[in-house]
């Protein structure tokens, strides 16, 4: 590990907030209180988390269909995110958006666009508006591998480089798009060799290593502020849940499991090999580890009964009575 | 050449997707030209599973699993299609159809023209609308009307298994390109499907029921909801017309002006926003064709004109119900 044991538990303690935020999503849907599609991030935490470990607050951020952990890694709101699940007014996109359109504009999380490959080329407009301003804040643009079969993903690319704007884009690679793998899509697989072949600096990570994806990402950012040039950085993992729909392939957090699996190199849980790292350079952290694997789940679930409970009270007052449509919609 | 494929019984009730699919599979077997192409329509059988099993029947070449990248999938389409073949595009929704509205509109509703006939684009492009489902802003739209306007396509919504099927195959058959709208809740919808090889026609309204006091007529899913308002308003000694709209461009004023000289009054439902909508062009040809027969104005129900909302109140508040429908027809009637 090349990171401080409380950033080491930064990253842990987010990851595991997001897995935790996923599973309550497949533990609630049955209850049929949670609907419309959703998109999970089950063993892919570590790219948001690595990545957004290394931004500013005032960086801004936009994601895609699967946007729960880029919202809750930039800091979100979780009970807030809960809520928009819900379709309550108390939800982060006051139950308008739903689970692909989450937006903070306290977290500068600038939302979710789920048309692909939407929000890369609107990651071009924040970078210009970073610029701008001044601040040395970057926009993150967050895309998947299919994103990129897409035209605009690439007039994105040569946009912001031709402009010189702060943008990082983030490719997540999963290698999957739907049910079609990368492969079969592409004949070019190799995202980052076609952002050099249009002038960006480029980098990869295994996205199941947070710490290799927060490395990649401090170097790339630190690109991308102190030339004011767009990057393109390029994870992989694995999808452990279904493309769509309150499904995980894995089980659901369990202290004894994760600390087992932990020890498993070959592993594919990007929880499971942050604890094996932290484990093995700071054995003297396995208390603070276990508080984490068991507190953050309870408090999760704390949310969701909180959430529930008040989706059914606005049911039970409210009948199926539509709230008046935000001032922003009338003329 | 017509090949049977199969002579289901005449009584046979079949799931609206399935009906889709017994007419590429029949198109497919009589014609070496039609091919499919879409996203996941092959190993995966399509989002909606209409192309189920067409992979393992024809192959490769003829079901093309492709990129995500609607405005290169309908591009090369037009392509292949101005050398003959026939292409059926599926794309996952409408509204990602909008990513290929220039491919669509510049190039196959205008190619054929704009050469003079040199050139033509037999090509259908598949996909269904509608909300209903909480899929929020992005995914829940029919956006029927901005197809409709184009001239050089045709539009068509069938809404019951058999014509589903039925104008699925005239669609592949025309000389033009077809837009082939389907609803995401029409899909399980089942109905009787007549055997064997037939075609319905593209560019036809037809009649679900008869009567006297009042025309609704309906866009996609709304005919179906009209038909339901319709007899529920019977016990209220209503008696409406119900005329499926079929086919958005051309229209079929025929049916419509026939019936509304009949009955003197005159309902128009669809799902999309009804401001400069399918609804507002009916309202309009009717209230032309039939000023001196009209006993009230022509009146229009759309969805609400909001980007669909997630929240379930919201979105059922959002979309005409069988309930909207019949209070239209009552003030439109007078009771
Ligand atoms: C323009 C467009 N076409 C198709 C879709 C349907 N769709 C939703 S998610 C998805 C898969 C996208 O894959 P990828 O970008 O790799 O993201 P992942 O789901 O793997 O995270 C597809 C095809 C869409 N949302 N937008
Ligand atoms: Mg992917």
């Amino acid at each position: 590990m090349d990171v401080t044991a409380e950033v080491a538990l930064e990253c842990l303690e987010r990851m595991v907030v997001i897995r935790a935020v996923e599973e309550g999503i497949c533990a609630e849907y049955s209850n049929r209180n949670i609907r419309g599609p959703v998109h999970l991030s089950i063993g892919q935490e570590a790219m948001a988390v690595g990545v957004l470990n290394v931004c500013r607050p005032e960086d801004v951020a936009v994601s895609t269909h699967r946007d729960h952990a880029h919202y809750l890694a930039k800091g979100g709101s979780v009970g807030a995110m809960i809520d928009e699940l819900y379709g309550l007014e108390s939800g982060c996109s006051r139950g308008y958006g739903g689970s692909m359109h989450l937006f903070s504009g306290e977290a500068n999380f600038m939302g979710a666009s789920a048309v692909l490959p939407g929000s890369t080329p609107i990651a071009v407009g924040l970078g210009l508006g970073c610029k701008l301003d001044g601040r040395r804040a970057v926009a993150v643009g967050f895309s998947g591998d299919g994103a990129s079969d897409e035209g605009s993903f690439f007039e994105a690319l040569n946009l912001a480089a031709v402009l010189k704007l702060p943008v990082l884009f983030v490719c997540e690679n999963n290698g999957l798009s739907t049910n079609t793998p990368l492969a079969a899509r592409q004949a070019q697989t190799d995202i980052s060799a076609k952002a050099r072949a249009f002038g960006l600096v480029a980098a990869n990570a295994d996205a199941v290593d947070v710490f290799a994806v927060r490395r990649a990402a401090a170097e790339v950012l630190d690109h991308v502020r102190s030339t004011s040039q767009p990057a393109v950085l390029a994870l992989t993992a694995d999808r452990l849940c279904a493309h769509v729909g309150p499904v995980s392939t894995i089980d659901p957090i369990d202290t004894g499991a994760m600390l087992a699996e932990a020890a498993n190199g070959a592993t594919r849980d990007p929880i499971a090999s942050c604890v094996g790292a932290i484990l093995r350079d700071e054995p003297q952290l396995r208390g603070e580890c276990i508080e984490i694997l068991e507190g953050v789940p309870t408090r999760i679930a704390a949310e969701f009964r909180r959430a529930n409970a008040a989706f059914e009270d606005r049911n039970a007052v409210a009948g199926l009575v539509a709230p008046p449509p935000p001032k922003s919609h009338t003329v | 050449m017509a090949t049977r494929t199969q002579a289901p019984a005449a009584t046979d009730e079949k799931l609206y997707r399935v009906a889709l699919r017994e007419a590429l599979n029949e198109e497919m077997e009589r014609d070496d030209s039609v091919y499919l192409i879409g996203e996941d329509i092959g190993k995966f059988g399509g989002a909606y599973r209409v192309t189920e099993g067409l992979l393992d029947r024809f192959g490769a070449q003829r079901v093309v699993d492709a990129p995500i990248a609607e405005e290169v999938i309908v591009g090369c389409a037009i392509g292949s299609a101005m050398l003959g073949l026939r292409p059926v595009v599926e794309l996952m929704t409408i509204n990602f159809s909008l990513v290929a509205y220039d491919q669509i509109v510049n190039n196959a509703a205008k190619i054929r023209y704009m050469f003079g006939g040199e050139a033509k684009v037999p090509m259908v492009i598949r996909m269904p609308g509608g909300a209903g489902h909480q899929l929020s802003a992005q995914h829940s739209h029919s956006l029927e009307v901005i197809y409709g306007l184009i001239p050089g396509l045709l539009v068509v919504a069938p809404t019951t298994p058999e014509d589903a099927k039925g104008m699925l195959k005239s669609a592949i058959r025309s000389d033009n390109p077809v837009m082939f709208l389907e609803s995401m809740s029409l899909y399980n919808v089942r109905g009787i499907v007549p055997p064997g090889d037939y075609t319905t026609p593209l560019g036809k309204a037809a009649l679900r029921r008869s009567g006297s006091d009042v025309t609704i007529v309906g866009v996609s899913r709304m005919a179906v909801l009209a038909h339901e308002a319709a007899k529920q308003l019977e016990e209220e000694d209503v008696d409406a017309e119900v005329i499926d709209l079929r086919s958005i461009r051309p229209i079929d004023w025929e049916p419509i002006v026939e019936s509304v000289r009949k009955t003197g009054r005159c309902v128009v439902v669809e799902e999309g926003w009804s401001t400069y909508g399918v609804t507002a062009e009916i309202a309009a040809g009717v209230s032309e064709r039939c000023f001196d027969y009209l006993d009230a104005p022509v009146r229009r129900l759309g969805g609400a004109q909001v980007p669909m909302p997630y929240s379930l109140p919201l979105e059922k508040a959002s979309i005409p119900t069988s309930e909207n429908i019949k209070q239209l027809v009552r003030a439109v009637v007078g009771k």
